[in-house]
């Protein structure tokens, strides 16, 4: 493993060009290009004085273990033309005077754990995961405005919002989706906004906190879910309707669009959708429909407790599983219904062991 | 280097990030917040931007 150091501002991250990689800070050209073992260095020795520099990636993929822009004191610009880049260890972006406007693949494919991603505000493009055993933390948000693609390894969001304005794809492989409090934001507004068509070897772990997925996309937008268990809350977080394909397993599910306008969050008739909590409702003028796709049922369940909602509009629905399902008052049955009480759950009585004495 | 978490809650959801500071920033809060308030504002333009077409590549 060794450290390359970009020397001499503009030129062409290439499978061949020497010239502007140093073996140390601001040292002279002529190492050897990185390979995918080497760590790579952006920083205020990268340019010419503090001008503004672009670094061209050709070729394959450009592979590095390290990443790391940081110190940067003239704009750099990270570009290449349907080349991506591969990093085996983690990644570093600074806040400012840096940007990625290459237009291919981040290819995260570490195979060990213990691996970080900074970016700082910056946008990423097309972040893939496919490390077999890999494990990725990110140390602050991330933002992307293309797909997301989990193939092998672990993402831990780590309390941090990862944003695509695209959406999220589950590829064959062995991959995991760890929360620990952090937020997985899908803008994508089509047929596989969240698409888990690989559900085989995907699995999602809370961790600590309360972990969500929100799919914020302002018109209609699918979530495919592939039977799947995850271990968060769904979360309808625009306006567009919500469609919810398989049957799945969640934590909860919300709809955090009701401060802004009515929504709808729709099931595939015939499914059953499980969960542990159920906190979707609407609020006044602003009514959440719970419907299905077609005009046949889908289930709700809820092994216990009492789920306390308002402001629904729900047709074609069957609520089970042991749970009290009360709408709330303000809610409509819209006919073809199971299940739900359309009235507010009864007072809680108060508990405990009183002794009284007169 | 100085790790400072936030959040900000949304109709979208809650939004979480971090600020990476040398040590000696010398920053005020006050800036420190309007740092943070920009990393936010960016991700509601962001979020609220009109879709993207898709990269026509392979399977992510």
């Amino acid at each position: 493993m060794a450290d390359r150091y970009w020397v001499l501002g503009t030129g062409s991250w290439s499978s061949t060009n020497t010239a502007n990689w140093s073996a140390s800070s601001g040292g002279a050209g002529g190492a050897s290009v990185p390979t995918a073992s080497d760590n790579v260095f952006f920083d205020a020795n990268s340019n010419v004085l503090a001008t503004a520099f672009t670094v061209t990636m050709a070729n394959s993929p450009r592979v590095c273990n390290d990443f790391t822009a940081s110190g940067l004191d003239g704009t750099m610009t990270l570009a290449g033309t349907s080349i991506g880049l591969t990093v085996s260890g983690s990644l570093t972006f600074q806040a400012t005077n840096f940007s990625a406007t290459y237009t291919s693949f981040t290819t995260f494919n570490s195979t060990t754990t213990g691996k970080t991603i900074t970016t700082n505000g910056v946008t990423l493009p097309n972040p893939t995961f496919n490390g077999v055993g890999g494990a990725w933390a990110l140390n602050g948000a991330l933002t992307t405005n293309n797909a997301i693609g989990f193939t092998n390894g672990t993402l831990d969001l780590n309390g941090n919002s990862c944003t695509t304005t695209n959406r999220i794809s589950i590829n064959a492989g062995t991959k995991n989706i760890t929360f620990n409090g952090g937020t997985l934001f899908v803008g994508a507004t089509n047929a596989t906004a969240f698409n888990n068509n690989n559900p085989t070897n995907f699995t999602t772990t809370a961790g600590t906190g309360t972990g969500a997925i929100s799919m914020t996309g302002a018109t209609a937008k699918t979530f495919v879910g592939g039977g799947s268990t995850f271990n968060c809350t769904l979360n309808q977080g625009g306006a567009g309707a919500l469609t919810i394909t398989g049957s799945n397993t969640f934590s909860n599910i919300t709809n955090t669009y009701k401060s802004t306008g009515a929504t709808s969050i729709l099931f595939t008739a015939g499914t059953t959708s499980t969960f542990t909590d159920w906190n979707a409702s609407g609020e006044s003028t602003r009514l959440l429909t719970i419907g299905s796709v077609t005009a046949a049922s889908h289930t709700l369940s809820k092994a216990s407790g009492t789920v306390s909602s308002d402001f629904l509009s729900i047709s074609r629905s069957t609520a089970t599983g042991g749970a009290s399902w009360y709408a709330g008052a303000n809610s409509t049955d819209g006919g073809n219904n199971s299940g739900w009480i359309f009235t507010a759950p009864p007072a809680p009585t108060a508990t405990g062991n009183f002794l009284m004495f007169f | 280097m100085v790790k400072i978490d936030f959040s900000f809650h949304s109709q979208y959801g809650t939004f979480s990030d971090a600020l990476h500071l040398p040590d000696d920033h010398g920053l005020t809060q006050d800036e420190i917040n309007a740092m943070q308030q920009q990393r936010f504002d960016n991700w509601v333009a962001i979020i609220t931007a009109p879709p993207t077409e898709e990269t026509p590549s392979e399977e992510v």
